[in-house]
C-alpha cells in the first residue's frame, strides 16, 4: 500500500462527508460525545500536518484509525462516565428525540463488527464492496454482517417505525 | 436486500449524526526547508539593511571625504578614554589628541594629589 501525503482540500472533502459518522463511530466506544470528537479531530489533523501517510483507501484508513484511538481514549475515561442523554450524536429529521436516543442506544449494543458496517453503510453512504474493502473481509461477510445488524435494529426501533 | 430492508434504511437515515466542530486551522504540512529557506531569506535581508546603514551613516554626518563619525557626547570616563574614541580624535583633530589623553587620565587614573586618596596614604606609609 503506497503511502502519500493527501491534499488540504482532499482532507477538508473527507472531514465534511464523513465526519459526522466518524464522531458516530467514535462515540459507539466512549461515553463522551466532546471525546469522540477529539479522536475524530486528532486523527485528520495528523493527516493536515503530514504526520502520517494517507493510504490508498482514505476511508477505510480513517475508520481504522478512529476506532483505535477511541479504543485508546476509553482506557482514559473515566469508570464514572455515563451515557448522557444531553449528548446524543443524532438529530431526527421528524425531531423525533426517542427515536434519536432508542437508535443511538441500539447502536451501541450491536457487536462492534456490525455496528462499523452498519455506520459506513448508511451515515457514511458507502456501498458493500467499499464496507467490504475498508474492513477487509469478503463482500459476502460484510453482507451478512449488514443484515443482521440491520435486523437488531429493526427489532429494537419497533415502537418507531412502522412497517 | 428486499424492499423491508430498503425502507428501514430510509428510515434510519432520517437521523442525521450530529456534524462535529469545524477543524482547527492548521498551516500545512511540516517542512523544515521551508522554514530554514525563510529564516536565510530574513538574515539577509537584516545583513542588507544593516550593512546599508552603516555605509549611510559616515556621509549622513560627517565632512565630505570623512569616514569617521561625529564624537558622541562623553557619557562616562571609560567611553571617553576607549582606544577607538582616541583614535578618532587622532584622525580627526591630532592637535587635541593631548588635551584628550589628559582629560582621559584624569577621569580614569586615581588621583594623588587629594588628601585621603589611596596614592596619598600609601606615600605616607
Amino acid at each position: 500500500m503506497a503511502g502519500h501525503r493527501i491534499a488540504f482540500d482532499e482532507v477538508g472533502r473527507l472531514y465534511g462527508q464523513h465526519g459526522p459518522a466518524l464522531v458516530l463511530y467514535a462515540r459507539s466506544f466512549l461515553w463522551d460525545m466532546g471525546v469522540a470528537e477529539d479522536v475524530v479531530h486528532g486523527v485528520f489533523l495528523k493527516l493536515l500536518r503530514g504526520q502520517v501517510a494517507m493510504p490508498d483507501a482514505p476511508v477505510a484508513y480513517l475508520y481504522r484509525a478512529v476506532r483505535n484511538t477511541a479504543l485508546n481514549a476509553r482506557r482514559d475515561e473515566s469508570r464514572k462516565a455515563s451515557f448522557n442523554e444531553r449528548d446524543c450524536c443524532f438529530e431526527s429529521a421528524s425531531g423525533n428525540r426517542e427515536a434519536a436516543l432508542a437508535l443511538e442506544s441500539a447502536l451501541r449494543d450491536l457487536p462492534c463488527e456490525q455496528r462499523e458496517v452498519l455506520i459506513m453503510r448508511v451515515w457514511s453512504q458507502m456501498t458493500l464492496e467499499e464496507v467490504a474493502t475498508a474492513t477487509g473481509v469478503p463482500l459476502d461477510t460484510a453482507a451478512s454482517r449488514y443484515r443482521y445488524g440491520l435486523a437488531k435494529l429493526r427489532e429494537r426501533l419497533k415502537p418507531f417505525h412502522k412497517e | 436486500m428486499d424492499d423491508r430492508d430498503g425502507r428501514f434504511e430510509e428510515f434510519l437515515r432520517d437521523f442525521h449524526p450530529r456534524a462535529p466542530k469545524p477543524l482547527p486551522p492548521v498551516f500545512g504540512p511540516r517542512r523544515p526547508w521551508m522554514w530554514l529557506a525563510a529564516a536565510a531569506v530574513l538574515i539577509l535581508i537584516c545583513g542588507a539593511i544593516a550593512d546599508r546603514l552603516l555605509e549611510e551613516r559616515p556621509l549622513r554626518n560627517g565632512p565630505p571625504g570623512l569616514t569617521a563619525r561625529p564624537a558622541p557626547p562623553a557619557e562616562n570616563p571609560a567611553r571617553e578614554a576607549s582606544l577607538g574614541r582616541l583614535s578618532q580624535v587622532a584622525m580627526e583633530d591630532p592637535s587635541g589628541l593631548d588635551a584628550a589623553l589628559g582629560k582621559a587620565s584624569r577621569d580614569l587614573l586615581p588621583r594623588f594629589d587629594r588628601r585621603n586618596s589611596t596614592l596619598s596614604v600609601l606615600a605616607k606609609e
